[in-house]
């Protein structure tokens, strides 16, 4: 039987998307009126494990994946209710496929991913021992790169809600994501995912969140996933944060290469 | 759907651990007052130069950061003493302000400044003149 050409660079630009389903860019700050920031992040992205539905399959041509982006995040607050915020991903990437006589061979891009702005709406509850909101957060993404062989962005625009849910103690802090985006483009599958992080707030100025993520598409791949981020505030205007995420569980559509680890690394200031 | 099952026992079990977690610190709202005027008695004791407000939601990591900018441009701060002239209590939602001269005090522009940074004072301690601690209550916000 002549094996299919692995049909990676659909996956790849879709999984790519789905991992930043997050929308808050910098948790609770800026949360007073005029407040404004900016965070950059490296991300890398890998993955060498090939699967068939939810099942790993041995992958001899030892085909794999990396991608490197560098995000460019920014934040407006009017009131801690309205905020807006804005998202503009960069792409290197590169995969090594197989053609249909098996050979194999490497594909670069590098491209604008889709930038996303965000409207973050927020109600807030502020209690002796507590605060917390419930929101929704209206979004849109904007078509980025073709990218060529390995694709980065399918060039629609699309439409995504989300409805949040945060309670945080001086110690312990909850929240909770549920998003749903609308693909514009012919031929790619609508997708929901739940975001659920705990937080314990160590210090004044840092905190370590264990998040936990599930991703599912229209087509029936899913994707669970989870991993520690780590937040340090230097000073009150520089704040970093490390993040590093594995699959707990994971199903593609066909055959594919698996989302694999990343690991983002940022650094963000506020004003 | 075993996946979405996962992702919801894990997200219920999440929930449900934490609330119990900040419910179990909870206590009864007397209980909650009395231990805050002791805290702010300890605290305050021979202090003139320093007033002391329960803040409601000041308990985040990052609400230093908000507050020492709003509260910082008063003109009865003072920024000298503490960093910004002001100190966050996060345990406790307590906010230490550093005041240049306790009659120069504006309760109102006070309030203003922190709800500009996103949390609702409730209450400010002050040492009165004979030595004795006065509260005064702050009108939630319309």
């Amino acid at each position: 039987m002549k094996p299919a050409r692995l049909r990676v660079g659909w996956l790849l630009t879709v999984t790519a998307c789905l991992a930043h389903a997050d929308q808050p860019i910098m948790n609770e700050v800026p949360r007073w009126n005029g407040g404004y920031g900016a965070q950059v992040f490296q991300e890398f992205r890998w993955s060498s494990d090939l699967l068939r539905g939810g099942t790993a399959v041995p992958n001899p041509e030892k085909l794999r994946y990396e991608k490197r982006i560098t995000h460019l995040e920014g934040i407006y607050t009017w009131h801690k209710s309205i905020r807006v915020t804005a998202k503009l991903p960069w792409v290197q990437q590169k995969r090594r496929v197989m053609d249909a006589d098996r050979a194999t061979r490497w594909e670069r891009s590098t491209g604008l991913d889709d930038a996303r702005l965000a409207l973050p709406l927020r109600r807030y509850v502020n209690q002796p021992h507590y605060s917390g909101h419930l929101g929704v957060v209206p979004q849109v993404r904007f078509g980025g790169d073709d990218g060529g062989a390995f694709p980065i962005s399918d060039g629609s625009t699309d439409y995504g809600f989300s409805v949040t849910f945060e309670r945080e103690t001086s110690g312990i802090k909850i929240s909770a994501d549920l998003s749903y985006w609308w693909e514009q483009a012919s031929g790619e599958d609508d997708e929901w995912s739940i975001d659920i992080e705990i937080g314990w707030n160590f210090h004044d100025r840092g905190a370590i969140n264990w998040e936990t993520e599930y991703i599912e598409e229209s087509d029936g791949s899913e994707w669970l996933g989870g991993g520690p981020t780590f937040f340090w505030n230097f000073n009150d205007v520089v704040l970093g944060r490390i993040e590093y995420k594995f699959a707990l569980d994971e199903r593609v559509r066909g055959t594919d290469l698996a989302q694999g680890d990343a690991l983002r690394i940022g650094l963000g200031a506020v004003f | 759907m075993r996946l979405v099952t996962i992702a919801l026992c894990c997200a219920l079990a999440a929930i449900g651990i934490t609330v119990q977690a900040q419910d179990k610190a909870a206590e009864s709202a007397a209980d909650g007052l009395a231990r805050e005027r002791t805290t702010v008695e300890s605290r305050l004791s021979g202090q003139t130069n320093q007033i002391i407000l329960a803040v409601n939601g000041l308990c985040c990591r990052s609400c230093a950061i908000g507050i020492g900018k709003k509260v910082c441009g008063l003109d009865f701060v003072d920024t000298n003493s503490l960093p910004r002239g002001v100190k966050v209590d996060r345990k406790n939602s307590l906010l230490t302000v550093s005041v240049k001269n306790s009659e120069m005090i504006d309760p109102e522009s006070l309030s203003q400044a922190i709800r500009k940074a996103g949390y609702d004072p409730v209450r400010i301690y002050q040492n009165s003149d004979d030595g004795t601690l006065k509260v005064t209550d702050i009108p939630a916000a319309e």
